[in-house]
């Protein structure tokens, strides 16, 4: 009896806290989203499931968390806490993207970098709300809407509110359907909505095969701090324009992106733990980071109307909204609020152009942040 | 209790005048500097075209350059496409010959 009594007492039963209940509730909600809702399946689900995972207590001297030197889920992490996914996740999305439309309207790339307003202003929120500037480097990066570059940073400025930080990260990715939109309407008129922009040129193969590797040394010369993100983008992006090593690109933007992402998906939602997530310092993450992608889509709308003031062709604003690099979310979110107004306009090819900038501008920020906070 | 709570997440710390301006410089020159380097970016792109006519001068690009990829499954689904368009082609004269020739007999 007294065996069953102290085993007991090692069961989660026994150890649960409601912090930890409350953390299991939300990575069964973060599933159902994925699965009923469709919001960013591929991560929600990993992360929920990692939460779930996490939040199972343990006894301490099990050594069983992320936490814990020399557990399997330790060295799972390592890759998070390391810096070492993001910019493998960087080479599958460099060999997946096509920046065609981007080469074929360079003026779209100024949205990218507009919208990177909302990195610099929550940084300044965060700042204005106690975080030292390190943490407040981290935070301010949520406004880029780039999942790896905000693990990235965190885990080199803040590595005590990566879970925070990668959470609110992904999730107001998975609900940029639902918080831009309305900011895209207020900031524009109907007759704004309604613009038609030209069809993007044809673009050449040796323009798509310089433009990596200019592009990276323009970027990384300017901002070193954002070599290895942009060098393993624009390193992925080359295997895939060069048509001489289709064979790497394809493994990059399929297989190994998969089994990075399953691997950071499920390790950051296992670093979740109650005692380290719950916490005030946490509901001030989730604030800053909905206001820096608020921040984000009202600075890349106003900025193409800006820019319409001194273009005799003009941008339908709604594709500034894009600028914010949740790719290809935004993209078609611009599309889908510019068919509400005329079905028969089509934003999507326009709109990955401030898209894929958008990614450049959110690494570059991060490189910025990165030299000037260490 | 709820608007207690928010008060306290939102109360905002005592920031020193030191403080204030770094932040604030940190914040604009970050800006500018990712302005600045996807405005070069977007300049180098803008020119590219024209640079690439003066290479396509002494360097004609290759058309064909698609059939030195190492992806052998990309080459079949290409030459069905251009089968198909030679088809869709091929189909659309014949048609336009047809009818040219039906309404030269009906002329006639």
């Amino acid at each position: 009896m007294d065996t069953f009594t102290e085993f007991f007492g090692t069961t989660g039963f026994a150890t649960m806290t409601w912090g930890n209940a409350i953390m299991i509730v939300i990575g069964i909600v973060f599933i159902m989203l994925a699965i009923m809702k469709d919001y960013e399946p591929l991560l929600l689900v990993p992360i929920g499931m990692g939460a779930i995972v996490g939040n199972i207590p343990t006894a301490d001297d099990m050594g069983l968390s992320v936490y814990d030197s020399g557990s399997v889920l330790y060295y799972l992490y390592f890759g998070v806490s390391q810096g070492v996914y993001p910019p493998l996740i960087f080479l599958g999305i460099g060999a997946m993207t096509d920046f065609s439309t981007m080469l074929s309207n360079p003026k779209l790339v100024l949205l990218g970098a507009a919208a990177q307003v909302g990195v610099f202003l929550t940084f300044l929120g965060a700042i204005w709300l106690g975080f030292s500037f390190q943490e407040a480097g981290a935070i301010g990066i949520i406004g880029g809407a780039d999942g790896p570059t905000a693990i990235f940073l965190a885990a080199k400025l803040a590595p005590s509110l990566l879970g925070a930080i990668a959470i609110a990260a992904y999730s107001y990715m998975a609900l940029v359907p639902v918080i831009q939109p309305p900011i895209m309407r207020l900031l524009t008129t109907r007759e704004e909505r309604l613009i038609r922009m030209a069809p993007p040129r044809k673009v050449s193969k040796r323009e798509k095969m310089i433009f990596p590797v200019v592009a990276f040394l323009i970027s990384t010369l300017i901002a070193p701090g954002a070599v290895v993100l942009l060098g393993m983008m624009f390193f992925g992006n080359l295997l895939k324009e060069s048509l001489v090593t289709d064979r790497l690109a394809r493994t990059a933007r399929s297989a190994m992106i998969d089994i990075v992402t399953i691997l950071l998906g499920f390790s950051v939602g296992a670093s979740t733990q109650a005692e380290t997530f719950l916490t005030r310092q946490s509901l001030q993450i989730f604030g800053l980071g909905a206001l820096s992608f608020a921040i984000a889509t009202a600075g890349g709308v106003l900025f193409a109307k800006l820019m319409n003031l001194f273009l005799t062709e003009k941008i339908n604003p709604l594709v500034g909204a894009a600028g914010v690099s949740a790719v290809p979310d935004s993209a078609r979110v611009v599309q889908m609020v510019g068919q509400q107004e005329d079905p028969h306009n089509f934003l999507l090819m326009h709109a990955m152009a401030p898209n894929v900038a958008g990614v450049v501008g959110s690494a570059i920020a991060a490189g910025v942040l990165w030299s000037v906070l260490t | 209790m709820i608007p207690l709570l928010l008060a306290q997440m939102t109360e905002p710390r005592v920031m020193t005048d030191a403080d204030f301006w770094r932040a604030i410089g940190i914040a604009s020159t970050g800006l500018v500097i990712v302005f600045t380097a996807l405005i070069l970016i977007s300049l180098f792109i803008a020119s590219l075209p024209r640079l690439l006519e003066q290479v396509a001068r002494i360097w004609p690009e290759v058309e064909e350059s698609a059939s030195h990829t190492s992806h052998p499954g990309s080459q079949v689904a290409d030459n069905a496409a251009v089968v198909a368009a030679i088809g869709y082609v091929l189909h659309t004269e014949m048609q336009k010959q047809m009818a040219a020739e039906r309404s030269h007999a009906n002329k006639n």
